[in-house]
């Protein structure tokens, strides 16, 4: 399996667990670290399957969730 | 035959790995490793587990073939194969423990979302546990969050022993509900915390 995936990073802890309740309601996203590479953020991030960028960039403006997505080396 | 590509893993997961393909049938199957360390642990899995092994070494580490001799495996000394495998991680074996469903006090969303992070960090850690032990609300992470769920089948998956303390099930009347892991008691769970070389508790 070489799923590529992607991360959300908040600027703020609340952002995070807010966008973790709205996405989780409708898409498979996995609460983790923030990884070390994007030390500069709350610390909280979201992992999600890459192919759901559109779904996810959607819902992040849709809610107005202030979320800002990197690539994660699958590996 | 079935090929056990161990080489590269930490002990004691080539003897997990070996375990886990004897235990769902395998009567003949080749196992490599890249260290003289898990030769010793593999080959005394398979000789409790009544297997012959003919060793030989090849680029870059040992390939073993294990052949099944028909005779039963020999229960306690399957225990015992598994447990010296886990005594020769680095720092010997050691045990997380967890009595609630939260990690530290102040916001229960905050600590739930910590809570989820440790085990999901956990899991992709390289350094296993040898148990995770769950008591008290920490049973409910076995049972009613799908996120710390999957992570322990993870870990589950990569060879950790689960406990879940049915005392606690059955208190918060989840007995019947539990996804992973195996109902236990306090005296599994007190053994394998004096056999652990640490126990970190959440």
């Amino acid at each position: 399996m070489s799923l590529a995936y992607s991360v959300i990073l908040f600027d703020s802890t609340h952002d995070a667990i807010r966008a973790e309740k709205t996405l989780k309601a409708v898409l498979p996203v996995t609460l983790m670290p923030v990884p070390r590479q994007f030390s500069a953020s709350c610390g909280i991030s979201l992992r999600f399957a890459t192919e759901l960028r559109p779904q996810i960039e959607e819902l992040l403006q849709r809610h107005r969730l202030a979320g800002r997505i990197e690539p994660l080396n699958a590996e | 035959m079935k090929i056990v590509d161990a080489k590269g893993k930490n002990c004691p997961i080539p003897v997990i790995m070996t375990k886990k393909e004897i235990d769902a049938g395998a009567k003949e199957l080749i196992v490599e490793v890249d260290n003289p360390v898990a030769v010793q642990n593999v080959s005394r899995l398979a000789g409790a587990m009544s297997f012959d092994v003919a060793q030989e070494e090849i680029a870059g580490g040992f390939r073993l073939t294990l052949t099944s001799n028909g005779a039963a495996s020999d229960a306690a000394a399957v225990t015992a194969a598994v447990q010296a495998a886990q005594q020769c991680a680095p720092g010997g074996s050691w045990a997380v423990f967890v009595g609630r469903d939260v990690i530290g006090d102040g916001d229960r969303e905050l600590g739930s979302s910590l809570m989820k992070m440790f085990f999901y960090t956990l899991a992709e850690s390289d350094d296993l546990p040898a148990q995770v032990l769950l008591m008290n609300a920490g049973v409910k992470l076995a049972v009613n969050n799908p996120d710390t769920i999957e992570h322990l089948q993870t870990l589950v998956d990569k060879g950790v022993e689960l406990l879940v303390c049915g005392t606690c099930l059955n208190f918060y009347e989840l007995s019947d509900q539990l996804k992973v892991g195996t109902v236990s008691n306090m005296y599994d769970i007190l053994s394998r915390m004096q056999a652990a070389s640490k126990v970190i508790s959440l």
